[in-house]
């Protein structure tokens, strides 16, 4: 899932981990496809590279399992795009993974040790 | 879930606004338009495998893979024509065997009867009574039952008579002996029949006029009035009165109960009548008890449940009248009780019907069996003619699962193709099979249960003879089977397939083994004198109830016939009794000498008048028969036969032993004066103990005159017709035939399975001879390398052919002993079942294992040939 876009190197994204972003993206705001996958590059200073296709078929999943959902809406630039946004089950979902996220890095973290984790 | 109402273009539609959205952000950083929407392209990366994605999840996914499965066999099976013609005929025949049994299944089980509806609502009513031999309950009620019954009983919401008689109908001149029906007037109201034409009987027309109308059937109205509309108004005579066509009843109609309604000899009731007709067609039964009329059963009662109401208030309201009839006639109806019985109607003895026809099942089942065996061997064969295409396609990246589900879907084509052309056969079987033996009045319906059926067996074959070699076909070691040849793992592989045609031969062999038996067994004369009979005897059935003779007019008629046959030119002898050869005379109580009259035995009593001995060319093995003296007046005499005699007096002499006739000390009292043979019976039926006496203790009107002629009795026949027609032209002849035809018409059941068990068996052998085939020119396409090798180390071309032939023979040996094994086995079931059966003839079995042999060897020819022609240098150089 990495492309060579630049020069700079950047992160696959693990499996799974999508999912979340996108719910942490849509917590702070009611989003379509192309701004969720700006926000997540942004967010990330350009390190995590979304392919931004493959964020459908992550936008599909979730909106299959009730976690989010879809309406058309109009951009602030006037095109027409389809908006996402958390139903009560997708907040519930994106607090329970974060804080389970968190606990798994630092695990990763404490078992890398301080040398190498700077490295 | 609202994501699968997405279509595909509102995705299409969410993907191109996500484009726009980075080009005018792209562009908004300064980025050229074109550039920008190249970039665009380039960061949103494969949109088609985004769109697939879609699809897969919306479970469309599926549903196009089975299609391209699909196409893919489709495909693969066009490429090799030949396996697939084979494969579809060889599973064709074996399901349309199977679809043929179901569909009969299906007529008298599952579907309602032509013309009736809503059949499980049908029950039918019957008045049982307490007996002599404990709690009876006749089919039949009597007319003051029916009375009671048609207005007490509120829990239906209508219920209707019927009575099956035969009748007789002038056409063209000569009377014609046909069935009929006397129906109430609500009956085919309470079926639900619709007419083909004209109407029906209805219950608003009982009284006075209704008396002379009829209903004809479909078919009489299509043979005799090319199905004209106009046939309404039309009179026709039935017995002597005229009765005028009201309407025609639908195509293939009989009511509800297909034993009585379709006679053997004269086929499906004709005429529907009006139970107010009787009089007019029915002669009075001669009971004893003319006043209340209650000995005289003889109406069918059915009645449809009301919606909503429960059988149990039916039996209780039944039961009320029951009560009532107990409580009037303590005499004639000591301990009355009512019976509903549901079972649909669909047949007297469903449980028979059911046993038989699982029966029947048996044998298609082996059917499919062997060409399942073969259809999995030449899946074997094609598995391995096919390993490199399968490798390569799962080292292109397709997971064992697809590729299995892919030759599961070739295989299922295959057999809804074969479905296809087993329902196509089943057609044509059941339609020969009305049109030759058996007397069916409409046609085997192939309805959508039947179709279902068949598409079932067709995928359950498949999945079940389709998944081992799909299994074993992607369970290839890749590396191995990319590279060229690979051989060695193919006898494993032929184990299997060598196993299936044992079984095909041995279940073939089994079939035609027990095939033999049953032609054995229709074909064994039963006795010498029946032997001597063979082609000098004619048999002529009348009816004298079809014209109302009355007792006096009858007999007078019954003398006179005798006696004109008697006096024919060419006609050594005469004799009448009231059976046919082969009918069953079911039994009459008896006692002998200090035996209680109130604990009789049941026999069979055939009375018989005239030269009957004589006609039937029956010697006494002791004492003698009637003298001319003892045939006329009342019966004093006896003769037993060999079974009655030692049934009744063991050991003791039979001759001079006192016989009476009936439950009470007022029955005729007769004398044994000789003994004769065990009764000709039908192989398949126990013979059973008869006491003859001469001519009768009642007047009957069914009688059957016996003529043994000096020559051949087929050129006699039509002189007999004319002598009897002669006597009186108003009674029709209901048949005339050789005891021949008698007996080939009553060995017809075996003779039929006979014929069945047979060709069906013969088709097993063409499957088993066809696998026998395929997997010799396999193994011998395995060994060429070790075959070439063989040869160029001197072995020559009759070593390598008998090596072939050798296998052949093998496999051939090993299908015989589990034949014989099988049909052994199948033969000690079957005569436990079926009287007479001869066990397995030993040199007639051997006869067919040896043909089975040779059956081996001749498909061993060509894979045998093929292997001779082996060129070591080539095979070798091909390395």
């Amino acid at each position: 899932m990495s492309t060579q876009d630049g020069n700079r190197e950047r992160l696959a994204l693990l499996q799974g981990t999508l999912d979340l972003l996108i719910l942490r993206i849509l917590l702070l705001r009611r989003e379509h496809g192309q701004g969720i996958a700006r926000a997540i590059q942004d967010r990330s200073e350009d390190v995590i590279l979304v392919e931004h296709g493959s964020l459908y078929p992550a936008l599909q999943r979730l909106e299959a399992q009730r976690l989010i959902q879809a309406e058309w809406g109009v951009s602030e630039n006037g095109r027409r795009a389809r908006y996402y946004q958390l139903t009560p089950r997708g907040r519930k979902a994106v607090a329970a993974e974060a804080s389970r996220w968190r606990a798994m890095t630092a695990a990763i973290g404490r078992v890398l040790g301080p040398a190498l984790a700077e490295g | 879930m609202r994501f699968r109402m997405r279509s595909d273009q509102d995705f299409a539609d969410e993907i191109g606004a996500h484009l726009d959205l980075e080009t005018d952000r792209l562009i908004a950083t300064g980025m050229a338009p074109a550039e920008a929407r190249a970039a665009a392209l380039r960061a949103f990366g494969n949109r088609t495998a985004v769109r697939e994605r879609f699809h897969e999840a919306r479970g469309r996914v599926l549903l196009e893979q089975l299609l391209q499965d699909l196409r893919y066999a489709r495909r693969a099976l066009r490429r090799t024509p030949g396996f697939a013609l084979v494969a579809i005929l060889c599973l064709g025949i074996g399901i349309s065997v199977n679809t043929a049994a179901f569909s009969f299944l299906n007529a008298f089980m599952f579907r309602d009867f032509p013309g009736v509806v809503r059949q499980d609502e049908l029950v039918s009513i019957q008045i049982g009574q307490e007996t002599r031999w404990g709690r009876m309950s006749p089919a039949q009620v009597s007319t003051v039952e029916w009375g009671l019954l048609s207005e007490g009983l509120p829990a239906f919401s209508g219920i209707a008579a019927s009575h099956i008689l035969p009748l007789s109908v002038a056409t063209g001149g000569e009377p014609q002996a046909v069935r009929g029906a006397l129906v109430s007037a609500n009956y085919f109201d309470l079926l639900g029949t619709v007419p083909a034409a004209g109407r029906f009987m209805r219950a608003a027309d009982d009284p006075g006029d209704l008396a002379g109308v009829v209903v004809l059937s479909h078919a009489w109205w299509t043979r005799h009035f090319a199905a004209r509309p106009d046939v309404v108004g039309q009179v026709l005579t039935i017995g002597t009165h005229p009765f005028t066509v009201v309407g025609v009843a639908p195509e293939g109609f009989f009511g509800l109960y297909p034993g009585e309604m379709i006679d053997p000899d004269v086929g499906a009731a004709e005429f529907f009548l009006p139970l107010a007709a009787a009089p007019l067609l029915r002669p009075a039964s001669p009971s004893t008890e003319p006043a209340t009329g209650l000995d005289d059963r003889w109406l069918q009662v059915i009645g449809r449940l009301r919606p909503g109401a429960t059988l149990a208030e039916a039996e209780g309201q039944a039961s009320a009248i029951a009560a009532q009839l107990a409580a009037t006639w303590p005499v004639e109806r000591p301990g009355a009780f009512a019976e509903i019985r549901t079972g649909n109607n669909r047949s007297r003895d469903a449980a028979e019907l059911l046993t038989a026809m699982l029966f029947v099942m048996v044998v298609p089942a082996v059917i499919l069996l062997v060409a399942c065996a073969n259809l999995a061997n030449q899946l074997l064969a094609r598995a391995i003619q096919r390993s490199r295409e399968i490798a390569v396609r799962l080292s292109l990246g397709a997971t064992r699962a697809r590729v299995v589900r892919q030759l599961l879907v070739e295989t299922a084509l295959l057999a809804v193709l074969a479905g296809g052309l087993g329902v196509v056969l089943a057609r044509w079987l059941l339609d020969a099979l009305r049109a030759w033996a058996l007397a069916l009045p409409s046609r085997v319906p192939i309805d959508l249960r039947v179709l279902g059926f068949t598409l079932g067996l067709a995928l359950l074959t498949a999945l079940a003879f389709g998944l081992v070699p799909a299994l074993r076909a992607t369970r290839t070691d890749l590396a191995h089977a990319l590279k060229e040849g690979a051989p060695g793992s193919g006898y494993r592989r032929s184990r299997l397939r060598s196993a299936l045609v044992v079984v095909q031969i041995a279940a073939s062999l089994a079939l035609i083994a027990v095939s033999t038996v049953f032609v054995t067994a229709a074909q064994a004369p039963p006795s010498r004198a029946r032997e001597a009979l063979a082609d000098r005897a004619i048999l002529v059935a009348l009816n004298l109830d079809l014209v109302g003779f009355d007792a006096a007019t009858g007999s007078d008629y019954q003398d006179r016939v005798l006696e004109r046959l008697a006096a024919l030119p060419g006609v050594v002898a005469a004799g009448r009794a009231p059976f046919a050869m082969f009918d069953m005379l079911g039994g009459h109580p008896m006692t002998r000498a200090g035996q209680d009259p109130g604990d009789p035995d049941f026999n069979d009593l055939a009375p018989v008048s005239g030269d009957w001995f004589g006609a039937t060319a029956t010697t006494a093995l002791r004492g003698r028969l009637f003298s001319p003296a003892e045939r006329t007046g009342p019966p004093a005499v006896a003769v037993v036969d060999e079974v009655l005699a030692s049934e009744m007096w063991g050991e003791a002499d039979p001759l001079g032993q006192a016989l009476r006739l009936g439950p009470d000390s007022a029955a005729t009292l007769v004398t044994v004066i000789g003994v004769v043979p065990a009764r000709q019976e039908v192989a398949y039926r126990q013979p059973e103990g008869v006491v003859f006496i001469p001519g009768d203790l009642e007047y009957r009107p069914r009688t059957f005159f016996y003529v043994r002629t000096a020559c051949d009795a087929e050129a006699m026949v039509a002189t007999v017709r004319q002598a009897v027609a002669g006597v009186d032209p108003r009674v029709p002849i209901l048949w005339a035939r050789t005891l021949e035809q008698v007996e080939a018409k009553e060995m017809s059941p075996l003779t039929l399975t006979a014929s069945g068990l047979a060709s069906l068996g013969v088709v097993a052998l063409a499957l088993a001879a066809l696998g026998l085939f395929g997997v010799l020119s396999f193994i011998v396409a395995q060994r060429r390398h070790e075959i070439g090798v063989r040869v160029a180390l001197g072995a020559t071309r009759l070593d390598v052919t008998w090596m072939v032939v050798r296998q052949a023979v093998g496999l051939g040996a090993g299908g015989v002993v589990l034949g014989a094994a099988l049909a052994l086995a199948a033969v000690t079931l079957m005569r436990a079942v079926i009287h007479g059966l001869q066990p397995l003839d030993l040199p007639i079995f051997g006869a067919m294992s040896a043909a089975m042999v040779i059956v081996a060897l001749v498909a061993s020819a060509l894979p045998a040939r093929r292997a001779a022609s082996v060129d070591p240098m080539a095979t070798l150089r091909a390395e």
